[in-house]
């Protein structure tokens, strides 16, 4: 259980990374979600401990947070040119504290076929492929015995095959453990996450358990499909959630607490609905938790 | 366009950057040195051509990693099929990508014109006259970066691999100096000017054109050198175009060899192979803690990463390159041309002084601190759960590794050289203490930067503090941080010697080494508090056992005491000493007697007594006598006699004195003890009478010894040493006893006439021999037999010319580190180790001559001693110098006599200042009294004949036991016909510098078969016959005279004016010409 109390981080910009953050995460993944420059980056950086807040206090099972316990994989990384998927794992399985050579070994086999590294774990990570790269990054954090699992947006750069790859494996290890998911993609929060968050501006937004989150939009979403060329007169009058191109028309989904008329007709909300109405700003009631 | 492209991708490169501001700094920073001569401006256009030049030849780097980066970037960044679909042509694609590379040549030359211009107006010169920097870069700059850029694109293109590149850059400019140095270039410090010919081929063969400018320029007057403008000859001309047109060559061959093709069929294809996975299921696996293997895990890939890099491979192999070329240009080679052989104990000396490790360990520091974050994998080490320290600490050993690598290549490299030069004597031992003496000041630097780097914000602020930290350490002194513990990583230089190993300071060196090993462990952050602790000890320790140094005490012994030399004293006639030297302490004691002579016609009521500041405790006592004033400080101390000293009265004064010569105080190599050996010229070193205005001296204030203030005179001296049980002590006198006593051995020597003031000792663990009343003390066996002889016949020779020797015996003593290459006690010589013992003979004997040199001074300064007056000099050192070439000339020969005079001519043409005097004056200038004493002695020979000369002084030592020039002057006047008068009058009392040329000079066949050479000889001395040689072809002499119409029947080849350097002249090129046939 991660329990995280009121952080807060100003940079000497003047940016607000978190304000005042509170959150409670259980077991299991855990699903971040929020645009460029919400301050994911910022809680997770200091989730890992790579940097400190202002103010706040994290503890993890009721301790400060022990690296020892930790995966990490940030959003950005590079290696040190010219040294081998192999050696690379080895070296950090050294830096994580696994000291016997046969368990360590055996780990690093096993996460290089998982993130279908393994023919190539003799070629230097410098010269990967970006997909190829995230998916070292994945192994390197789930050496050791990590407890309190970090990612950074891991599935930038992944082609489909290798995303539903990581799915099952984050699903697999993420029954037993604290994994945190920070991502701009709503696809990866709805199939993996029990829990979530919205972040923005540094805030907290939005927190609960996706279903619930949809839910709480049962009846205030509406469709229509229209002309592309008729969207900015509707985007001046109505709240548009979203507005994507299906067949070559364009699909409106506008929040509304009553049908808007006009032609709209009800439409089943998604996360999706969920993320960008309270992106906008749209609904102004938060929900319980 | 595509070449704009070009010019902005170079520009906004980081390296690129870096490498313009490098060169503006160094086309600055040349300015400030001198060029060509003090006179000579460092905006003139001789000096813009050679700086020009230099700062080309070393512009070949930067070219160099430029190359490797800009042409080779399509290839390093998998672009070439993108560049190659579209279509570009071949010559576009050459054509910009070499204009790239030149433009960013071009702009680093330019940036450093910038900085020579700069630092014209910073040092003062001529005017600034931009012309003439656009002269140097068409004639110099653009040719030569022509050159470099098209054979590094040759290179670049052709194979496609940067390290092909690199490779081919560092061979060139290796191949540039093997060149040169085989070539005898004139840019290299330690080769010998330049041979008198110059042949076309010779000029060509340089590709940077050094030579033909050097040649061109050579006889220039500093007057030319300033203001006239460099029109090339032909040679320069020649060379220039020669080598424009080889690099258009190699372009030309370039690009008929290029295919686009041939890249991507270079293009590795591998097979790609799949492998089936084990199928180990995942599973935690649980973590521990285990320091030692994270500190060794990251020390691993730290080595790896710096030792397999190619820069630092490359870096390696030029430090082998000039490790080798200082092997052969200085560590080999001394003054005079004299070869040293190879004692490793040198070589280990000169290696542990250079500090241009200590900048590759700048910048690794940097390198190893910021490879995480460069790398940028340092959030995935940040999260690990590595401790810091013991990352850090893996940083620390990767710094240990890479100095101990860089040690092992300087043995590696000097073993090379030992072995190239034949000398197998390795000495293990002395080469692993490199480790110690070379290796642990540079980890200590090492772990000082990567404790500062660790602390920055970024590298680039890293690295600028670790250079002002490294400037304070290494020199401090120059603002004012003068004590030793400032500079506690590098506090001495320190000197190797057979006898006493790493010497003087060994045992404070040690001090200082555990002082730097606490503070790196301190800033490393290991037993921060035992290290920080232990620090402090140390430097307490050290700084309490480091003697204050005080500049202005000169100045106010001067001040305080120089009133008293006036104060009549009497003199000190007869000294009784008991020594005992205590090697092991590093220190000595004497007790002793002065007999006291009122030689004045006044009574003496006070004596006044002092000793140099070095002595640790003193006190004098004379009978019956009032201790008026003891000024602790200066030494000095005020006696009242209790009865005034009549003239013609003595009176006996005793002293006892302690002196330390411990580690921590200046290497004094005149009054050192060491554990193995020790010599101290105690004459200097025992208390003197009145004032000492050699100890008044500073810099600024210099004067001549005189006769008014010493107060001694020839003395009976009777002295005992004791030493260690193991060790020999030697002075002047005869041996009367030695005997054991107390573990201690002790020798009695006494003198049998009155000696001059002059007593020095040594005492080592010496070998002898004794050859008819010559011994010699030795521990380096290789040249004794050399300088035996050469000492026995000088003494045979002298006797016969001069007068008989005054000595029953003659010793010669090897001593380790002396100033001179050795000096003369009354019958007693002492010779330098390096320079007389430890030089090849078969290669340059210079053992022979300083050995008949020493050994003359027991006839011109213990015979006829010199007044002390200006030219007093001249009397022991000209003399000699006068008999040491009688000595060399019946040894060695003609020839090598010929050649040791040119050398010596050329010494004193080039050392010539506003200071000299007339020969027969020479006061400090020791170019006057040495080497034109030398020439001017060897015309006089020819001119006045040796058997005049001898005569001359031998009535000079029948009429006086003290002379003066005036005196010498007047026996060789004496003798001498009005020709000859005017003569000596124009070599010793002028100040009169030759200057004389060859004219016409034309050749032809008579009808004997014979061939008559007509000469037109300028000079400025015209009443004065000179010497006129012909050479054949193969360089016999076929005439020697001085006719300017000869008649020979061998055909001549080249004739020579003055070809046994008997006149000193500021030019003697012009002295030669070859000799053609005339039709």
């Amino acid at each position: 259980m991660l329990e995280i109390q009121h952080l807060t981080k100003t940079y000497s910009t003047g940016v607000k990374a978190m304000d005042n953050i509170t959150l409670s995460i259980p077991r299991g993944m855990f699903g971040l979600l929020g645009p460029n420059g919400a301050g994911k980056s910022t809680l997770m950086r200091t989730i890992a401990t790579l940097q400190l807040p202002d103010s706040g206090t994290i503890t993890f099972n009721g301790g400060t947070v022990d690296k020892k316990q930790l995966g990490f994989l940030p959003q950005e990384f590079g290696v040190y040119p010219g040294i081998s998927a192999y050696d690379l794992l080895q070296h950090i399985a050294i830096l994580k504290g696994i000291h016997n050579k046969g368990e360590r070994r055996a780990q690093i086999l096993s996460l290089l076929e998982l993130t279908n590294l393994y023919n190539v774990r003799r070629k230097a990570v410098s010269t990967y492929s970006g997909g190829m790269k995230q998916r070292f990054g994945i192994a390197q954090a789930l050496l050791g015995n990590p407890q309190l699992i970090i990612a950074d947006e891991p599935t930038a750069g992944l082609d489909p095959e290798e995303r539903n790859r990581f799915h099952n494996l984050l699903g697999e290890i993420g029954e037993q453990v604290v994994v945190i998911l920070s991502t701009h993609i709503v696809e990866d929060v709805k199939e993996l996450c029990p829990r979530m968050a919205i972040l923005g501006h540094g805030k907290v937004i939005q927190e609960g358990v996706p279903d619930e989150l949809i839910a709480s939009l049962k009846g205030k979403v509406w469709k229509k499909t229209i002309a592309k060329i008729e969207l900015p007169v509707y985007e001046k009058a109505y709240p548009v959630i979203t507005a994507r191109m299906v067949s070559g028309r364009t699909l409106l989904h506008v929040y509304a607490d009553d049908d808007p008329g006009e032609g709209f007709s009800p439409a089943a909300a998604s996360l999706e609905d969920v993320y960008f109405s309270e992106r906008y700003g749209y609904a102004k009631t938060a929900i319980p938790c | 366009m595509l070449i704009l492209f070009e010019w902005t991708y170079q520009y906004k490169r980081k390296l690129f950057l870096f490498a313009v501001l490098f060169f503006g700094v160094l086309g600055f920073a040349v300015t400030q040195g001198s060029i060509g001569g003090p006179l000579v401006w460092n905006n003139g256009p001789y000096a813009i051509h050679f700086i020009l030049c230099l700062v080309s030849i070393t512009a070949l780097f930067a070219m160099t990693i430029l190359c490797a980066s800009a042409v080779l970037r399509d290839s390093e960044y998998r672009m070439q099929e993108i560049i190659y679909a579209t279509g570009i042509k071949k010559h576009t694609y050459l054509g910009t990508r070499f204009s790239g590379l030149m433009i960013a040549g071009l702009s680093i030359l330019l940036a450093s014109i910038i900085g020579m211009i700069i630092g014209g107006m910073v040092k003062p010169g001529g005017p600034v006259q931009v012309l003439y920097y656009f002269q140097a870069l068409c004639l110099i700059g653009i040719p030569n970066l022509l050159f470099s850029a098209a054979c590094l694109f040759m290179i670049a293109i052709l194979f496609r691999s940067v390290a092909a590149v690199y490779t081919g850059g560092v061979l060139l400019y290796i191949l540039y100096f093997v060149a040169s140095l085989a070539g005898n270039s004139p840019m290299l410090a330690g080769a010998s000017p330049t041979g008198t010919e110059h042949t076309l081929l010779y000029a060509l063969a340089d590709p940077f054109g050094f030579v033909p400018l050097l040649a061109q320029t050579k006889s220039w007057t500093e007057v030319e050198m300033n203001t006239l403008t460099i029109v090339p000859d032909l040679h320069f001309m020649a060379n220039r175009v020669f080598w424009m047109l080889v690099s258009l060559l190699l372009l030309t061959f370039t690009y008929f060899r290029f295919t686009f093709a041939s890249f991507s069929a270079s293009a590795k294809v591998r097979k790609f192979v799949v492998y089936n996975p084990p199928g180990i299921p995942y599973a935690a696996v649980a973590v521990t803690e285990n320091n030692y293997s994270v500190l060794l895990a990251s020390w691993r890939l730290g080595i790896k990463s710096v030792l397999k890099s190619v820069p630092f491979l490359i870096m390696v192999l030029l430090w082998l390159f000039m490790v080798g070329m200082e092997f052969y240009q200085t560590i080999l080679r001394g003054m005079f041309g004299m070869r040293f052989i190879p004692y490793t104990g040198e070589i280990a000396a000169k290696l542990r002084e250079t500090h241009v490790l200590v900048l590759v360990l700048l910048y690794y520091a940097a390198d190893i601190i910021w490879r995480d974050k460069n790398a940028r994998i340092h959030d995935l080490i940040d999260a690990t759960a590595a401790p810091r320290r013991v990352l850090f600490l893996s940083k620390c050993l990767t710094m240990i590794t890479i100095v101990v690598v860089l040690v092992t290549v300087n043995i590696v490299c000097s073993i090379i050289m030992q072995t190239t030069v034949g000398y197998t004597n390795y000495e293990p031992g002395v080469y692993l203490s490199l480790y110690y003496y070379s290796g642990v000041p540079m980890i200590i630097f090492g772990i000082l930067f990567l404790a500062v780097q660790q602390r920055v914000p970024n590298k680039y602020i890293g690295l600028v503090l670790c250079a002002i930290l490294l400037y304070i350490l290494l020199e401090g002194d120059n603002f004012g941080l003068k004590h030793p513990l400032w500079h506690f990583v590098t506090p001495f230089k320190l000197r190797y010697d057979a006898l006493n190993g790493w010497g003087h300071h060994k045992a404070a060196f040690h001090w200082y080494m555990l002082l730097g090993v606490c503070i790196a462990l301190l800033v490393a952050g290991i037993w921060r508090y035992a290290a920080g602790a232990l620090a402090l000890l140390t430097a307490g320790y050290i700084f309490y056992q480091t003697p204050r140094s005080d500049e202005n005490w000169g100045n106010v012994y001067r001040e305080k005491y120089m009133r008293y030399s006036s104060l009549p004293q009497p003199e000190i006639t007869a000294v009784k000493t008991f020594v005992e030297l205590y090697p092991a302490e590093k220190r000595y004691t004497v007790k002793g007697t002065y007999q006291l002579l009122n030689k004045t016609r006044t009574t003496i009521p006070e004596i006044l007594t002092g000793i140099t500041p070095g002595v640790s405790s003193i006190t004098i006592s004379i009978p019956g006598a009032q201790l008026l004033a003891n000024d602790e400080y200066y030494k000095m101390q005020r006696f009242r006699l209790q009865q005034p000293l009549q003239p013609g009265d003595s009176i006996e004064l005793s002293f006892a004195i302690e002196t330390s010569t411990s580690a921590f105080t200046d290497y004094n190599p005149e009054n050192s003890v060491q554990e193995n050996s020790a010599y101290i010229e105690l004459e200097k070193n025992v208390p003197y009478i009145g004032y000492a205005p050699s100890l008044g001296l500073t810099k600024e204030y210099d004067i001549e010894q005189d006769d008014s203030t010493r107060h001694y005179s020839w003395i009976q001296y009777e002295t005992t040493i004791g030493t260690a049980v193991d060790q020999t002590a030697l002075t002047v006198g005869t041996l009367l006893k030695k005997w054991e006593q107390n573990g201690r051995k002790y020798f009695h020597y006494k003198t049998e006439q009155p000696i001059a003031f002059m007593f020095a000792l040594a005492s080592g663990k010496f070998f002898s021999k004794q050859v008819n009343g010559v011994e010699i003390y030795y521990y380096h066996e290789q040249n004794v037999p050399a300088v035996l002889a050469s000492a026995l016949q000088s003494l045979a020779t002298y006797s016969k010319i001069f007068s008989p020797y005054q000595y029953k015996t003659l010793r010669l003593v090897e001593i380790p580190h002396y100033p001179g290459a050795g000096t003369a006690y009354p019958g007693i010589v002492f010779l330098r180790e390096n320079y007389i013992f430890g030089t090849d003979l078969k290669k340059m004997d210079y053992a022979t001559s300083v050995t008949a040199h020493e050994v003359a001074h027991q006839w011109w300064a213990y015979q006829l001693e010199p007044v002390g007056i200006p030219g007093s000099k001249v009397l022991t050192e000209t003399l000699a110098n006068y008999s040491e070439a009688i000595m060399t000339e019946q040894l060695q020969g003609k020839d090598w006599l010929r050649d040791y005079h040119l050398i010596e001519h050329n010494v004193y043409i080039s050392s010539r200042g506003n200071k000299e005097t007339p020969l027969k004056d020479s006061r400090t200038e020791g170019y006057v009294h040495y080497q034109k004493g030398s020439i001017v002695m060897q015309a006089m020979m020819v001119e006045i004949g040796t058997d005049t000369i001898n005569a001359a002084l031998r009535s000079l030592l029948n009429m006086h036991t003290r002379a003066t020039t005036n005196d010498l002057l007047s026996a060789f006047y004496a003798a001498a016909t009005p020709y000859q008068k005017e003569l000596i009058h124009r070599w010793w009392e002028t100040l009169f510098l030759y200057d004389f040329s060859l004219g016409k000079a034309s050749m032809k066949q008579l009808p004997s078969g014979e061939y008559e050479v007509i000469l037109q000889v300028k000079s400025n001395a015209p009443g004065e016959k000179l010497g006129i040689a012909l050479y054949d072809a193969a360089g016999k002499i076929v005439y020697e005279g001085d006719q300017t119409r000869i008649i020979v029947k061998d055909k001549p080849a080249k004739v020579v004016v003055d070809p046994d350097v008997l006149r000193l002249e500021k030019n003697r090129e012009d002295n030669m010409k070859v000799l053609e046939l005339f039709q």
